[in-house]
């Protein structure tokens, strides 16, 4: 009793910042999304009238599409790249501590500073409704996979060097020691990675804002763009509302289903 | 120990609160009316001094920038601490009435010292309340690089479409596009297609307000125009996509030959980037009339004011004579009265004032932004040669009146 007292204590400041900071926001965006909130304060209880003009809306479901893409293209090529910087520089002799503190550079620049930058890096192809989004996804992975990088070197390092040893010695060649071996030990860190790379990419805004404004043609005009779209140049606070919560109900099974596929046993 | 310090709390908090003077506070949202930084601030802390002399209430004068302006002021009234008064333009004052977010101030437009410019009313009034109180004018026309005109072999700058269109190739042969455009979704379309549209003799919304107006033969023709100029190098890299801003627009560094909506600002940019004697300052462009967009910049009374009454001061007090004047002649602008009581100080207000007489505020309806933020996209798609412009313009009105139709 004392003990759970204990842990309670411990976590209240946690579950206190939690509760005020993501639980409470969350309810209000609930709440929103079943009204017509105006900016002078008014409003009515519209039920799920919101939700309902949402999903008849072909600029919202091609916003969908496009996050989906988005997300498609940014989160293979994330963990791939990761991955694969993780296993070089497990076997690297030297400067791995030096790499590793590089890599993350990226992850702590400004998104926004750095859009300016890969703006006039990609030039003309971000006017190509067809390589918009494949421009975005790259810029998505450069931001992201230095975190995944360390995140998955981690795991790397935690992989016993002697089942590897044991397996060369065996004779597997090393795809069969990464694929037999080293992967499905690695299943929590890359559980990990996939799920908070899925995430960001779902939310992403930043680049879009800064390098694509949604355009040309709404190739790039992903849900996070859309719920900004509704808020500040539509005025619908209930329609962006409801729209955030779309978002976050299609994050939850998206989290949901790649939980449960990389959770099962091999 | 702990009773001196619980003691020491509550006086320095009781302190907090008696630290107010007492007197009712008015806040204003400004925006780089007067682009000059220093001349702004000297202006608005005299007309802070000015009010607060005059009526006993502390003015506090926010100084805002214009750019993410919309998400601010939406940020601020939807957590309750916003300003009580704030410059809109015309396009916004709808939709802040539709969203019941300001207050009527037709007594002070009534009351007002001068009478307003007509044009200037109906831009701020939404059925048949003046919900603004117009400070000041804009005009937008016609900047030309005169230079590049004349290293194409061309002496007459064109004032038509058609003279536009004959201009191109020759330009685009040196390398050159006729015109300058900013494709870009965040741009406003009031400054980039709904010019030639109305000079198409086009509108945006039917009269009654409840469809689109844009995809008609008028509209067809004024995406036309600018498809044809895209096809013949008239326009700028990327002009689909192209944002705008002064720093780095083509007209003003010397690599586009013309702005067909520019500010006075452009202008006195482009003066700066190519020199005065190849600036040249014309009138609005002709297609089948000549019109251009200028617009009444308008203080209005936010309806969670928490001083209304004091507010109404503030926007008597701003659209009083001697601070129209006075704002009017630091920014370059327009007065906003039908009878000006002095001509613009400097000669590039001069020349604009020539283009007053066609200037559009657009049109005052509650979707005006929405309508943009769907025909933008369409507009893209017809520059760069994805769609022709009846095709865009279709399917821009098709999302539009769906939109209008969902209420």
């Amino acid at each position: 009793m004392r003990r759970a007292f204990t842990t309670l204590v411990f976590l209240l400041p946690v579950l206190v910042l939690f509760g005020v900071f993501r639980f409470v926001p969350m309810a209000g965006m609930l709440g929103l999304s079943l009204t017509d909130y105006r900016l002078g304060g008014d409003w009515r209880f519209t039920g799920t009238a919101n939700y309902a003009d949402l999903f008849q809306d072909a600029v919202f479901l091609n916003s969908l599409a496009t996050t989906l893409g988005y997300v498609a293209l940014c989160v293979p090529l994330t963990v791939a790249v990761a991955l694969g910087t993780a296993l070089l520089l497990n076997a690297a002799r030297w400067g791995r501590r030096l790499f590793r503190a590089a890599l993350l550079a990226p992850y702590v620049t400004s998104l926004v500073l750095a859009g300016v930058v890969w703006r006039w890096i990609f030039g003309p192809l971000l006017d190509s409704p067809a390589f918009v989004l494949p421009a975005l996804a790259v810029v998505g992975v450069w931001k992201g996979f230095g975190y995944a990088t360390v995140i998955l070197l981690a795991g790397v390092q935690t992989v016993p060097a002697d089942c590897v040893d044991a397996a060369r010695v065996d004779g597997a060649s090393a795809w069969q020691r990464l694929r037999h071996i080293r992967l499905p030990l690695l299943r929590p860190a890359l559980l990990f990675v996939v799920a908070v790379e899925t995430i960001g990419a779902f939310q992403v805004f930043d680049t879009v804002y800064v390098m694509t404004n949604g355009g040309p043609m709404r190739a790039s005009y992903t849900l996070a763009y859309a719920i900004y779209d509704y808020g500040f140049t539509h005025l619908t606070y209930g329609r962006a509302a409801a729209a955030g919560v779309v978002l976050w109900a299609v994050i939850l099974l998206v989290s949901l289903v790649q939980h449960r596929a990389l959770e099962r046993k091999p | 120990m702990r009773k001196w310090f619980l003691t020491a709390l509550v006086v320095a908090l009781a302190g907090c609160g008696t630290a107010d003077s007492g007197r009712d506070t008015v806040t204003l949202w400004m925006y780089p009316v007067i682009e000059d930084r220093t001349r702004s601030e000297e202006f608005w802390r005299d007309v802070e001094t000015g009010f607060e002399a005059r009526y006993g209430v502390d003015l506090e004068v926010e100084l805002q920038p214009w750019r993410s302006r919309e998400e601010k002021l939406g940020a601020a009234l939807m957590s309750r601490s916003g300003p009580d008064v704030v410059l809109l333009q015309p396009d916004m004052i709808p939709q802040y009435v539709a969203q019941g977010a300001l207050q009527p101030v037709g007594d002070v437009v009534t009351g007002a010292e001068r009478a307003f410019r007509p044009s200037a009313l109906a831009a701020v009034t939404v059925g048949d309340q003046a919900y603004g109180v117009p400070l000041y004018q804009t005009v937008t026309t016609t900047v030309y690089n005169r230079k590049l005109f004349a290293e194409a072999g061309i002496t007459e700058l064109p004032r038509t479409w058609d003279e536009v269109r004959a201009a191109a190739p020759k330009l685009a042969a040196r390398g050159v596009p006729v015109l300058d455009y900013s494709g870009s979704t965040e741009s406003t379309l009031n400054l980039t297609f709904y010019p030639l549209l109305w000079q198409a003799g086009g509108t945006v919304f039917s009269a009654d307000g409840t469809k689109s107006a844009f995809d008609s033969p008028q509209g067809i023709e004024a995406l036309r125009f600018l498809v044809d100029l895209e096809n013949a190098g008239g326009l700028p890299d990327g002009a689909a996509t192209k944002g705008s801003g002064p720093a780095n627009e083509p007209v003003v560094t010397g690599r586009a030959a013309m702005a067909h909506a520019a500010t006075a600002a452009q202008a006195r940019a482009v003066i700066a980037g190519v020199g005065e004697q190849d600036t040249v300052i014309g009138a609005p462009l002709r297609g089948r009339v000549q019109a251009t967009f200028g617009m009444p910049g308008a203080v209005t009374l936010l309806r969670a004011a928490k001083n209304p009454d004091a507010a109404r001061h503030l926007l008597t007090y701003l659209a009083s004579p001697r601070v129209t004047e006075e704002l009017c002649a630091r920014s370059g602008y327009f007065q906003p009265w039908t009878t000006a009581t002095s001509a613009p100080a400097d000669a590039v207000s001069r020349t604009f004032t020539e283009a007053l007489p066609f200037a559009n505020a657009g049109d005052t309806h509650p979707r005006a932004r929405k309508v943009m933020s769907l025909l933008a996209p369409h507009l893209q798609a017809a520059l760069l040669g994805r769609a022709t412009p009846e095709q865009a313009l279709a399917e821009a009105a098709r999302e539009v009146d769906a939109m209008l139709g969902r209420g």
